[in-house]
């Protein structure tokens, strides 16, 4: 069976659409989950087919499907898929399945909160499926706005106020992005006489990602300079995502949003952040990306110093997986800015592998809050007694996150850092170490967690996990493994995109050795 | 490079450990039956048994192969394989049975096996019985993916593995805080090996892709790092006077001694189970760190200034540690110590270049500490956990079967001829007299102290808890007991079997040659065989040590007969010496508790950094900062603009935007 690409937007979208209609109604709470569990499934299952499908013996995009929009801006209905894309595509489907699955009925706008999740789910497919860089900024948008909107919906203190201020600096990410891109379609413009953001050539018009702008300016004006636009395409994306240091709102989302919401934050958005920076911004503008790649190197190494200095300061789980997912998006800008297929390819595959291991953890840090209302590290220990299972699967999504050999994590990991210390050894020796304490922290608070004495009544008598819970983790752990175990599948998908993206680049970049440090 | 031959059998050698693992996890975790310790000791038990037995056969098949092929081998599969050109590397799921490999796989395969048949009777009444087994395999799966992989990956893989297992074994416990403790402590110390490891390997293996030698295979790796250690591109640190090879070897050793840090052991196995601690804690832990210097030795033999820091640290390790040993009125806590101090002379011999005499010294220990901490798991059952040496009943006379297996360890532990601990110690302190490190004379009259001081607290465990005669009866004590329960025996008289034919056999010979033949890529019988016939004849400084560690060993043997004969004899000299040594034990003690101080101090100034590090992010990185700076930026970027026109600013940047889209220059 075929289907068309589309269908990955347009299923989750309907069935948003009818929980929006059951909510109206109030139809009872399970009959709400059931069809949402039923539209994530089949958009899995559709995900699923597209992946298992994609030609691993054929560079370039796959299923493409075209309709025309706009046509006198260039802007179009553009799908299609590659390497970069497919495996994320899978996993958040998979991952939108699984929170949908794992997440605690709430008497209050639950209905509406499962709508935003496949609204959230719409919005990220259609990035990831998105050839038309305009339609890509705008579900990118969209999945700004709905995550808000689902903040907003906790309840929980200044929530709205969190979500607005969430919404805004997404926006302010976007009209960076859009800008950028926007000054990329001017500059085709000015070569071709013709208008077109998509990174795929459709009749009557050129592809913007072959286009290249080049370091010096298009309208010889310095201010206009290509790697101006680089680094606001860089700091759009740092606020959306965000990475250090424009992660002032972490703390307020820690405090507001609820388990799901930052479950797509911390797995999704930001894999969407890394994929952004390997479909659009190295690709238009690659030779000022390669010209600052020894810059943004450091200011990747710095924040990922920085976050693990955070993560230790961190006294909650959700803050902990948080700001641990922080840590390791500037590790995977690292990886982008090393201009090397093991770094390419460790980033594309940790867009894959982060999406499993934080939504896991993530699932599991809000099964822990429905219990006891809180994540705070201090407020639990020893709970490993009342809560095997929990205890299991946390102790394995745990060793997972920090990369142990045969999870998902190592891989993406192991080629990071092989891809960082090709290009600069020192840089990512430094990486390296902080890597390593971020394991340690993890531990230490798994260890805290679980183990010890049960200080405080409250977690004698917690319930350990049921049977929903436990489906979902175990599918959650099944792929994780799967991955760890077999990552060639995986692999085999990605790297003749990132090796076909690399030669277009690498016409214009030196060779990943030849980077020297901004010091030097 | 002729090619290994291929044995399907090898995967099962650490997947069956592993997979009784997963099947206990299952029923713990997932099924959440009420789960009974003796069945999940019947499925290790079976599980290790069929992994010994593969092992055994592999090794037979392995002695039987031509000569021109090296070893087995089994590739399961190609794991990853990624990059293009000289950068590209393979990483196959693929394990490799060589003659270290062998000896490796059948010394922990089959204590290991000791450990489970020993605790089938003894954790079934613990609770968390079924854990105890999952940790145990899971750790000894690790160990023999360590054993057998023939590529990094593999090697990292069962290095951490083995890690999770022994930090498991340490919580056993877990709901007291010593045993979380211990387990946060062995990993934060594999946390730094850990580290050194990758460090190391990512290193070489980035220097080596570059000059279009990159290989994952664990003996290419080396090899060519060795052949190109000249031809490697700079690191660029310490103005170039570092060389990358030689970071690289200080990673690996870096790694190696991780596992063999002597003053850590202690505090790690504070609440494991005791069946355990003699294997893992005082044995395969370190052993896996020898190994991993075997592996690397060609690599780790040129590196000068790291050898004497590992000789010094090792010596005075050992030093401090025997002390600590005597001042320890509890036999494990006694025992760990000891181990603590053999790990010292283990260091000591990868300091002077010696890893053949370490590797011989770790194996033979791990035996006798095994045997012991299993004899005193006994004791503790018949004196109703009760392991206080001040209080000892003396209990040879009820108990000769025990009372034998113990004196076995403990002799061989004290280095009494014939048995192995004797030729091991030795064979250290031999590779010492004969090494040119710096300090290694001083370092080598230090050892040999410490060698009679732990043959003197030793033997005087052994006189206390079995010759003592048996006036005051301690309370726990109960006559009735059986001295073995069922199944309980044989690990034991297997390990002192072990203890006794080691020595009598010339282990140190077989095992040094059996390294040797490693890395010469040659595996017959005759060869296995060749150096337990004709022996090498020893040097003289060889007979110059052997002399006097012997005459030391019998000074201290008679001063613990002695003192304990007073003892026994005149409870009026006790009462009298009593006060001065316990003065002298609080001295003693002082260092600990120095460091626990230290410890609770950092842990303290950690919490505070901590928060003052967040109030600090919260300073800079808060909104009102990043927005002050937003309309700062924004103030000097759009000139006269007041900072209360925000809006404004932005709908003017926003039309400027628009208009230069549609095709507006300035």
């Amino acid at each position: 069976m075929t289907f068309a690409l589309s269908s990955l937007v347009v299923i989750p979208l309907v069935s948003a659409l009818l929980l929006a209609l059951c909510a109206r109604f109030r139809v009872g709470l399970f009959v709400c989950r059931a069809l949402a569990a039923l539209g994530a499934l089949v958009t899995l299952g559709v995900a699923g087919t597209f992946v298992a499908s994609f030609d691993v013996t054929r560079t370039g995009f796959q299923s493409v499907e075209a309709n025309s929009w706009i046509p006198a801006l260039g802007i179009d209905f553009l799908f299609g898929i590659d390497g970069l894309s497919v495996g994320l595509i899978g996993a958040v489907a998979a991952l939108s399945f699984l929170i949908i699955l794992g997440t605690e009925r709430r008497e209050q706008g639950f209905a509406g909160q499962l709508c935003l999740l496949l609204l959230c789910e719409a919005s990220a497919l259609g990035c990831l499926i998105s050839l038309n860089l305009v339609v890509f900024i705008i579900c990118g948008e969209f999945l700004t706005l709905a995550l808000a909107a689902f903040i907003g919906s906790s309840g929980r203190g200044e929530c709205h106020v969190v979500a607005s201020r969430y919404a805004m600096r997404g926006a302010v990410g976007s009209l960076l992005i859009a800008v950028a891109v926007a000054v990329a379609g001017v500059a085709l413009f000015d070569r071709t006489g013709i208008w077109s953001f998509n990174l795929l050539a459709v009749p009557g018009a050129s592809p913007l990602a072959q286009l290249a702008v080049p370091t010096e300016s298009v309208w010889n004006a310095q201010f206009l300079d290509a790697r101006i636009w680089l680094v606001a395409l860089v700091l759009g994306v740092g606020l959306r995502v965000p990475f250090v240091p424009f992660h002032a709102n972490v703390r307020d989302l820690v405090a507001c949003a609820p388990p799901a919401a930052l479950a797509w934050i911390v797995a999704i958005a930001l894999p969407i952040g890394i994929y952004t920076l390997l479909r659009v911004a190295v690709p238009l503008f690659p030779e000022a990306s390669a010209q600052g790649a020894p810059w943004v190197s450091w200011f990747a190494v710095a924040g990922l110093v920085y976050s693990v200095a955070l993560a230790c300061a961190q006294s909650q789980l959700r803050g902990l997986v948080f700001v641990t997912s922080l840590a390791y998006g500037a590790f995977a800008l690292l990886g982008i800015f090393t201009f090397n297929v093991q770094g390419w390819n460790g980033a594309t595959v940790f867009t894959v592998t982060h999406v499993l291991t934080s939504g896991m953890l993530m699932l599991l840090v809000g099964m822990l809050e429905t219990r006891r209302e809180t994540s705070a590290i201090a407020d639990f220990g020893g709970i490993a007694r009342p809560m095997p299972v929990f205890g299991f699967f946390l102790l394995v999504a745990g060793f997972a996150f920090v990369g142990l050999p045969l999870f998902a994590g190592f891989i993406s990991q192991m080629l990071l850092a092989f891809g960082a210390f090709l290009a600069n050894p020192r840089l990512a020796a430094v990486a390296l170490l902080a890597m390593i304490v971020l394991a340690g922290v993890w531990v230490r608070s798994i260890r805290r967690v679980l183990l010890g004495p049960i200080d405080r009544d409250e977690n004698r008598s917690l319930i350990d996990l049921g049977v929903r819970e436990k489906s979902a983790l175990a599918l959650a752990l099944l792929m994780i493994l799967w991955m760890g175990l077999a990552p060639r599948p995986l692999l085999r998908r990605v790297e003749p995109s990132v090796i076909e993206t690399l030669d277009r680049v690498q016409d214009v970049v030196p060779r990943a050795g030849d980077l020297v440090d901004p010091g030097s | 490079m002729v090619a290994d031959g291929s044995e399907p059998l090898l995967r099962w050698i650490p997947f069956l450990p592993l997979l009784a693992v997963g099947l206990q996890a299952v029923r713990i975790g997932v099924v959440r039956r009420a789960t009974s310790a003796r069945l999940s000791a019947v499925l290790a038990t079976l599980a290790l048994t069929g992994s010994f037995a593969i092992a055994m056969v592999c090794f037979f098949r392995m002695v039987a192969l031509p000569a021109e092929v090296p070893a087995l081998a089994d590739v399961v599969t190609t794991w990853i394989g990624t990059g293009v050109g000289a950068e590209r590397f393979t990483a196959t799921l693929g394990l490799r049975f060589d003659p270290l490999s062998g000896f490796l796989v059948l010394f922990i395969s089959g204590l290991s096996l000791c450990i489970h048949g020993f605790s089938v009777v003894s954790q079934q009444s613990d609770r968390g019985g079924s854990r105890f087994y999952a940790a145990l395999g899971f750790f000894t799966g690790g160990a023999l993916i360590f054993a057998l992989a023939d590529n990094l990956i593999l090697l990292f893989f069962g290095w951490q593995v083995a890690s999770l297992g022994q930090a498991a074994l340490s919580a056993q416990v877990y709901e007291e805080r010593d045993g979380t403790r211990g387990a946060a402590m062995a990993l934060a110390i594999h946390r730094a090996g850990d580290f050194a490891f990758l460090l190391g390997a990512l290193l070489g293996l980035a220097a080596l892709a570059k000059i279009g030698e990159g290989t994952l295979d664990l003996r290419g790796f080396v090899r060519a790092l060795v052949a190109s250690r000249d031809a490697l591109p700079e690191l660029g640190w310490g103005g170039g006077r570092i060389a990358r090879a030689d970071v690289v070897a200080a990673c690996f050793a870096l790694a190696t001694v991780s596992r063999c840090v002597p003053w850590v052991i202690a505090r790690q196995a504070t609440r494991a189970p005791l069946e355990v601690v003699g294997f893992v804690f005082a044995g395969v832990s370190s052993l896996l760190g020898v190994v991993l210097w075997v592996r690397f030795a060609p690599l780790l033999a040129e590196t000068g200034g790291l050898h004497a820091l590992l000789l010094w640290t090792g010596t005075l390790g050992a030093f401090a540690s025997s002390w600590m040993a005597w001042a320890q009125l509890d036999l494990s806590e006694r025992l760990l110590r000891t181990a603590a101090s053999q790990r010292g002379f283990v260091l000591a011999a990868l300091g002077c270049a010696a890893p053949v005499a370490a590797l011989f010294h770790i194996v033979v220990m791990t035996g006798v500490h095994s045997l012991l901490f299993l004899c005193a798991h006994r004791v503790a059952a018949l004196r109703d956990r009760g392991l206080d040496l001040t209080r000892a009943p003396g209990l040879g006379p009820s108990y000769w079967k025990l009372h034998l297996v113990f004196a076995v360890g403990a002799l061989a532990l004290a280095g009494v001829p014939p048995l192995a601990g004797f030729f091991s110690r030795s064979e250290v302190l031999v590779s010492l007299a004969e090494a040119s490190v710096f300090g290694s004379d001083w370092a080598l009259w230090i050892l040999i102290a410490t060698s009679a001081g732990v043959s003197y607290i030793t033997i005087a465990a052994w006189l206390t808890l079995f010759w003592r005669k048996q006036g005051a009866v301690y309370p726990g004590l109960s006559e009735s007991r059986d001295e073995f329960e069922r199944w309980q025996a044989a690990p034991l008289w297997a390990l002192a079997t072990f203890v006794v034919f080691g020595g009598l056999l010339g282990v140190p010979q077989a095992i040094g040659d059996l390294s040797a033949l490693q890395m010469a890529d040659s595996h017959s019988l005759e060869n296995l065989l060749a150096p337990l016939l004709s022996p090498e004849r020893p040097t003289a400084s060889s007979e110059t040590v052997y002399g006097i560690s012997f005459v030391l060993l019998v000074a201290a043997s008679l001063g613990a007969c002695l003192a304990q004969r007073r003892v026994m004899s005149t409870p009026a000299f006790i009462a009298r010496i009593d006060p001065s040594i316990a003065r002298l034990r609080t001295g003693l003690q002082w260092g600990p508790l120095v460091l626990a101080r230290a410890r609770s101090s950092s842990r303290w100034a950690a919490g505070y950094a901590a928060s003052a590090f967040e109030r600090l992010d919260r300073a800079v990185f808060g909104h009102r900062r990043v927005a002050w700076a937003g309309s700062w930026l924004l103030r000097r970027a759009l000139g006269p603009m007041h900072s209360g026109r925000l809006p404004l600013a932005l709908a003017v940047s926003l039309a400027a935007t628009l208009a230069f889209l549609w095709g507006w220059r300035p």
